[in-house]
């Protein structure tokens, strides 16, 4: 078993991944119909986007843009510190990258309800369908993450990641950093330049 | 250890927090730049940033520098795919607006 192991890890290693990079692509796609939808409703409605994306906080995006790019790059700090073996600077970046998930998802959760608040919601314009849409389905992506995130430092603290058996830890990370991506897009088309 | 492909890239931990600043940077950069009113050139500028961004979180984050052929080929392959997708549908929609 202990001397297998050896042989088998490099092809399994490159299969696991590369299953992640497939369901990543596909994912790409499923954004890409959304960023689709969103270019066709801002060139049809272009009033409606102009007027209503003043009514998003700007503040708040960016803050949002900070918090989401500070956990990726804890978890790919966590992916650099397994790689070298080390178990407890994963920990710590694990639980740093679900915490700043959490805070994400906190501020989505104010921006909602302050736009419920006054009235708004995604029926109201062609524009705040687009962002609800959008964001609510990113949002659905973040949550995701934290749980998956979770189950690796479960794991992590199980004892079961070493600088040979971190795959699971590297694909989570990779859908993170995806999740990051999106939203790198998502703030200045929806808060910026709409 | 990092060669391409080989699915282990280590990568020196002062790249991943030069990333982050470069993209905490890009961020300030596309924030005071709408402020800016550059007519036609806003929402080209917004996407050039945002799409820097990206890059340097795949390259670097996502370990895309240390991947082979296989996964370059998807990537290269589904955002060739995405771009002629977005371009057509906002054609057509623009084309039912014009008539």
């Amino acid at each position: 078993m202990e001397h297998a192991a050896g042989v088998e890890e490099f092809p399994r290693f490159e299969t696991s991944k590369m299953g992640v990079w497939i369901f990543l692509f596909s994912e790409v796609l499923l954004f890409g119909g959304l960023f689709a939808t969103y270019a066709v409703f801002r060139s049809l409605f272009v009033q409606d986007f102009a007027r209503d994306h003043r009514e998003l906080d700007v503040t708040l995006g960016a803050i949002n843009t900070v918090v989401l790019l500070c956990s990726s790059l804890s978890v790919a700090l966590g992916v650099a510190s397994i790689q070298r073996g080390k178990t407890r600077p994963l920990k710590l970046c694990l639980g740093v990258t679900i915490l700043l998930g959490f805070v994400f998802l906190v501020i989505k959760y104010f921006e909602y309800s302050g736009k419920f608040a006054h009235g708004i919601y995604p029926w109201t314009s062609s524009f705040f369908s687009i962002y609800f849409l959008m964001t609510g389905i990113h949002g659905l992506h973040v949550l995701g993450g934290v749980i998956a995130l979770s189950l690796m430092l479960f794991w992590a603290f199980q004892g079961r990641f070493s600088a040979t058996n971190y795959v699971r830890v590297e694909g989570t990370a990779l859908y993170w950093h995806l999740v990051d991506i999106v939203w790198i897009y998502l703030f200045p088309l929806l808060y910026l330049v709409a | 250890m990092a060669t391409p492909g080989s699915g282990h890239s280590m990568q020196p931990y002062w790249i991943y927090n030069a990333v982050w600043i470069a993209l905490v940077v890009f961020t300030v950069v596309t924030v005071a730049a709408a402020r800016i009113n550059l007519g036609g050139w806003n929402v080209p500028l917004a996407l050039a940033i945002a799409s820097t961004k990206a890059v340097l979180v795949g390259l670097f984050f996502m370990h895309l520098r240390f991947e082979g052929r296989w996964v370059w080929g998807f990537a290269v392959f589904s955002i060739f795919l995405l771009l002629p997708v977005i371009a057509v549908t906002v054609m057509d929609a623009l084309h039912g607006l014009v008539r």
